[in-house]
């Protein structure tokens, strides 16, 4: 039972150690931990299910041993950040003031090709534009653009805040179930409903789908063959 | 905080198991190991056939009590094998063919031997 404990404890050290020498290129979304977490429970998962040979708890112990350790190592490098920086790495800045870093380019091996098509995928086509890129420790490209190449928003034109059209679109009726949590967020209430139904000559059980926003703009989608 | 306590809490019940098992481990190797070499001194002593068999029989019902529990925690092609040895050992008395029990008996430690340092967290296991 040791050996297993151990083994598992082994493994997964030496499979964050792996991936993190292999760099940020290799990760998806997931934090080095996590991606090796995934690929070993995968794993053992598997080996109970196909050897009968083997006991059941010989698969649950290193499972709830890895399960265990990420919890503890996790909330561990909470107060140690050096740990974080050993098990997940730290983000790395690659452009600064449109100037590409190519040494630390080349320390994660990205191509200015990875680099460009990052970017394209944030809708930037001129690295000019970029004021600050850094790319996180899942691998993401982070970027910043610079002031003037930004999205003009209302802040920007000095327009006051207005928080009714901050709202989104709340779902009212779902395939003709009415959703009481998403009239509370919308800031509506039953007879609100009732009455707009009635203005629009329909029924709960009618209604595909609706939605509303708190300034009171609503949409109504009746269901197939009803309208 | 309460994630970290409950994953501590099943730190520690996990190393308890692991603990309590290799500790069950051991003890019913030594008490198993106990009386293969109490009846390996019989076999030499010349005691009657009949005696032998009833403690080989013995031997296996024990056996075979301890494997009722150890299946739960030890990969069963191991605990397979000593099975077989300690169901041959009856017969073996049964037909006084007493130099095939001897070395059955030493097959049996032999497996019990292995099957304790296979579970042991030491370097060559771990490696």
């Amino acid at each position: 039972m040791f050996v297993a404990f151990f083994r598992t404890l082994i493994l997964y050290l030496t499979i964050v150690f792996g991936i993190r020498l292999m760099g940020k290129r290799q990760l998806g979304e997931l934090q080095p931990s996590d991606l090796v977490i995934t690929i070993i429970i995968s794993n053992i998962a598997t080996l109970p299910i196909e050897e009968i040979d083997v006991p059941l708890f010989m698969g649950l112990l290193p499972i709830l041993t890895l399960v265990v350790f990420e919890v503890i190592v996790s909330s561990v490098s909470l107060r140690f950040p050096k740990l974080r920086q050993l098990f997940s790495g730290s983000p790395v800045v690659v452009i600064r003031d449109g100037v590409i870093d190519q040494k630390k380019l080349r320390e994660l091996r990205f191509s200015v090709n990875d680099l460009l098509e990052e970017l394209r995928s944030s809708q930037i086509f001129d690295v000019s534009q970029v004021d600050f890129a850094l790319v996180e420790t899942t691998g993401k490209l982070s970027v910043y653009q610079k002031y003037q190449s930004q999205s003009l928003t209302p802040q920007m034109m000095g327009l006051p805040d207005q928080p009714a059209q901050n709202s989104p679109p709340y779902i009212l009726i779902c395939d003709g179930e009415i959703y009481k949590s998403g009239l509370e967020l919308a800031g509506k209430n039953m007879n609100w409903l009732k009455r707009t139904l009635e203005e629009n000559k329909t029924s709960v059980q009618a209604v595909y789908l609706m939605t509303a926003e708190k300034s009171g703009k609503y949409l109504i989608v009746p269901k197939e063959g009803d309208a | 905080m309460k994630r970290l306590i409950i994953a501590i809490i099943l730190m520690t019940v996990l190393v308890t198991v692991c603990g309590v098992s290799t500790w069950n481990l051991y003890l019913q190797k030594e008490q198993l190991a106990a009386q293969v070499e109490e009846l390996r001194i019989l076999v030499l002593e010349n005691v009657p056939r009949m005696e032998l068999k009833a403690k080989a029989e013995e031997l296996l019902a024990e056996w075979k009590q301890e494997e009722k529990i150890m299946v739960i925690y030890v990969r069963h092609d191991s605990l397979d094998s000593i099975t077989r040895v300690a169901a041959s050992l009856p017969a073996l008395i049964h037909y006084e063919d007493y130099a095939s029990f001897l070395s059955q008996l030493d097959v049996m430690s032999a497996c019990l031997e292995d099957l304790w340092k296979s579970n042991l967290p030491n370097y060559r296991n771990l490696l």
